[in-house]
């Protein structure tokens, strides 16, 4: 094996490892409310990935502390705040409605214990108490914390979702400077709740503008985009090699072949795509359009299959007036035997190649359609949409196009490397 | 008629004959998308118009006047408002009268008519393939004439960027021209500089060049690697190693390889410009800059609206326009590249 068809083997074997063990590392419950907006509203939205501390950065990342029971309906939960900035919110939920009321206390590194709440949790669709954003809380947290906050502050920082700067810092002239150490908040409840704290990264690929967790996306694109490849690449090459076969069998069918060639290389892949979408898709749960997968692999085989056809057939045609099929003729040899039996043998090595090339491509289109939200399902392609849907390069989230890219491009140029190995050798045994 | 010019004739009527099955293979499709997308709306608002001129004498006159009853009359406002023609051959008369009608629009909704759009995909299209010519060639033939580190850099990025998507190394050039302290975005640009009135030809050439070079960053590679390729081939004919035996200065020898080696960058574009045009749509996304690709991306989407729900926005005329431009392109592209094979490659025209 050569080099290069060594490195492209072990890049497209960790492609295929990594599809097969993606389901397991999936939350399929993400993936179900990807378009269910209320499901992020906890996220942090447009967060970087949680690594990208390790060069430099000092940002709080997303945790879910829950509560340990220290005494009946008693709960504790510590949160170790080291971070350079503060959380853009924290909150304590509760899974169920609690009886009458609650309490939470905050005992701070330097000692100081203040009672944040006293009170009712009320009823609505989420039982919580949201420390960043909620105005009222704000206020009253903040007076018994002893803080002399105008109401102008308060409701800025409400709006602004930057409460929880009161909780974990303190004002050196203008601005509020992190209080580093470890916060530990009681609540005396009858139902046990947990403290949500929103960082400012999130996991490893981040977040994007709705607060959706693009590693989840990416988990579950990464199979769709391997099959989406493979089939287009396979119907693409099976479509252009039956077609070269049956124009070399005759002249008209022969010109019809060129001009079905000649009409798929001149059809534009966006526009068509584009045009063909309104016409097979549907509107599906939470307003997503769902394109079937058939009529996406269909439009990219007609792209892609005119230049293999072309060569195919003029591959055959010179196999056909070569001296063995001209002897096996006249031995009684019918065109299809001598096509099946001869031909199709010499063209294995061409359709190899050019399914690999194809594959190369398909999956630089997945994701140049995918900006243009024409492709089906969910799939890398999918998270270039969110890019341009979102505005992302201009909030400069290079974490939502970035590593995406990187995977595209590097599963793209292993397809090229195999398939320059292929053709090395295919030179080399035609010569 | 001269065999040259027989050989004119039979390219230019193959390239129409080509450019008419696509255009109407595409119209087809966008038509029918129309029809699709439409007809739900169709039997809603034929019972509200029927209602509504039932209530109204100034519209059952226009029917009478028209010679229709309610029921036609309804019929002919639901056509009317919903863009939908009753027959499929109607739907693309419409529809052909409305992509030809957008050149009328005086404005879109950045602003602009929409020759602003075409002039922005042009501009870019030309300094991107005049950059690559230009380079390439220079690469190409330094490669394929001298070999070393030309040769190996060239050989080297040619597949790497081959399967490097364009996007993404538009990407990369936008992250690292915002490092740089420069604003990437080509409409924030231009309204900047509109604003101070600081708007000329220069100016647009300025932020042409960020999307232009990100084209000829993806490309340009595989044209010098082609050049290099053929270079390499005709450096062992006969004519160049006669040339070197009489002792000719390398910067001649290379003077008559760069003539041998122009033409081929006609087959190169030729080839390559479908898939140029698509990345140039794409590339034009992530600079935000309003081009076809702003027009095709806007022509299909499906939003959200609360409390309502999902609205599908839907501008067939948009797609109708983008694939008419697209299609002459190509055609054009290919009616001058081979039209200019024909007349420097003797042996076209004498095979033909």
């Amino acid at each position: 094996m050569g080099r290069k068809a060594f490195v492209a083997g072990i890049i497209i074997a960790g492609y295929l490892i990594f599809a097969l063990i993606s389901p397991h590392l999936l939350n399929e419950s993400a993936i179900e409310n990807w378009h269910y907006r209320t499901y992020w509203v906890d996220y942090p939205t447009l967060a970087p990935p949680e690594w990208i501390n390790l060069f430099g950065k000092n940002l709080p990342p997303t945790e879910n502390v829950s509560g340990v029971e220290v005494a009946p309906h008693v709960y504790e939960m510590k949160y170790s705040f080291t971070y350079s900035e503060f959380p853009p919110n924290l909150k304590i939920k509760f899974p169920s409605k609690p009886e009458g009321n609650v309490m939470v206390n905050m005992t701070t590194p330097e000692g100081k214990t203040y009672t944040l709440y006293e009170g009712p949790i009320l009823e609505g669709p989420v039982l919580e108490l949201n420390f960043g954003k909620d105005a009222s809380l704000i206020r009253t947290f903040t007076e018994n914390m002893g803080l002399n906050l105008t109401f102008e502050e308060i409701m800025m920082a409400a709006v602004s979702g930057e409460g929880i700067k009161f909780l974990f810092g303190k004002k050196v002239g203008d601005t509020w400077e992190p209080v580093k150490g470890e916060y530990t908040f009681t609540v005396k409840s009858s139902v046990k709740p947990y403290m949500w704290v929103t960082g400012r990264v999130y996991g490893v690929m981040g977040t994007d503008a709705y607060g959706r967790d693009i590693w989840q996306a990416f988990l579950a694109g990464t199979r769709q985009t391997l099959a989406l490849v493979i089939i287009t690449a396979f119907s693409a090459v099976s479509l252009g090699i039956v077609l070269g076969l049956l124009g070399s069998l005759s002249n008209l069918a022969g010109k019809a072949v060129d001009g079905l060639s000649k009409v798929s290389g001149m059809l534009p892949s966006i526009p068509l795509l584009v045009a063909i979408v309104p016409l097979v898709s549907t509107v599906g749960y939470y307003g997503n359009l769902q394109i079937p997968m058939w009529a996406f692999v269909l439009a990219l085989s007609l792209i892609l299959f005119g230049k293999i056809s072309q060569n195919v057939k003029a591959m055959v045609t010179v196999e056909m007036a070569k001296e063995y099929v001209e002897s096996s003729r006249s031995l009684g040899a019918s065109e299809l035997w001598i096509l099946r039996k001869h031909v199709l043998r010499t063209l294995t090595p061409y359709a190899a190649s050019q399914f690999v090339l194809i594959s190369a491509k398909t999956v630089a289109l997945v994701s140049l359609l995918g900006f243009f939200s024409v492709v089906p399902g969910m799939n890398w392609g999918t998270l270039m949409a969110m890019i341009i849907v979102q505005k992302a390069l201009y909030y400069k989230a290079w974490w939502m196009v970035v590593p995406v890219g990187v995977a595209i491009s590097l599963l793209a140029v292993a397809f090229i490397l195999l398939n320059m190995e292929i053709e090395e050798r295919r030179e080399g045994f035609i010569a | 008629m001269s065999r040259r010019g027989h050989a004119y004739l039979k390219m230019v009527l193959k390239n129409i004959v080509l450019f008419l099955v696509v255009f109407l293979l595409l119209s087809s499709l966008i038509t029918l998308g129309q029809v699709r997308l439409k007809s739900a709306e169709i039997e809603d608002t034929y019972a509200k118009m029927l209602k509504l001129i039932h209530t109204t004498p100034s519209l059952q006159e226009k029917a009478r006047a028209m010679g229709m009853n309610e029921s036609e009359y309804a019929w002919y406002l639901t056509y009317k408002i919903l863009n939908v023609k009753p027959t499929f051959w109607e739907s693309f008369k419409y529809y052909f009268k409305g992509a030809v009608g957008i050149f009328e629009v005086k404005e879109t909704t950045k602003g602009w008519g929409i020759t602003f759009y075409l002039q922005n995909t042009f501009s870019i299209l030309i300094i991107a393939e005049a950059m690559i010519l230009i380079f390439g060639l220079y690469l190409g033939l330094r490669a394929g004439y001298n070999g070393g580190f030309t040769e190996k850099l060239v050989s080297t990025l040619a597949p790497f960027f081959s399967a490097i998507p364009a996007w993404f190394i538009g990407t990369i050039v936008l992250l690292v021209l915002w490092s740089l302290g420069h604003s990437p975005s080509f409409w924030i640009n231009l309204q900047q500089a509109s604003a101070s009135g600081n708007l000329n030809a220069l100016t647009y050439l300025k932020y042409y060049l960020p999307p232009a070079f990100t084209l000829f960053l993806a490309m340009v590679w595989e044209y010098a690697f082609s050049i290099s390729t053929f270079i390499k081939e005709e450096k062992g004919s006969y004519h160049v190693v006669a040339d070197v035996a009489k002792g000719l200065p390398d910067g001649r020898i290379r003077k008559k390889l760069l003539k041998v080696a122009l033409p081929s960058f006609l087959t190169y574009t030729t080839y390559n410009f479908v898939d140029m045009l698509m990345s140039l749509l794409v590339v034009e996304l992530v600079f935000d800059v309003p081009g076809l690709g702003y027009l095709l991306v806007s022509s299909f989407r499906v939003i959200h609206k609360e409390p309502d729900g999902v609205y599908l926005i839907y501008h067939p005329q948009l797609i109708f326009f983008v694939s008419l431009v697209i299609l002459l392109l190509y055609t054009l592209n290919s009616i001058l590249m081979e039209g200019l094979y024909i007349y420097l490659d003797p042996r076209v025209s004498r095979r033909d």
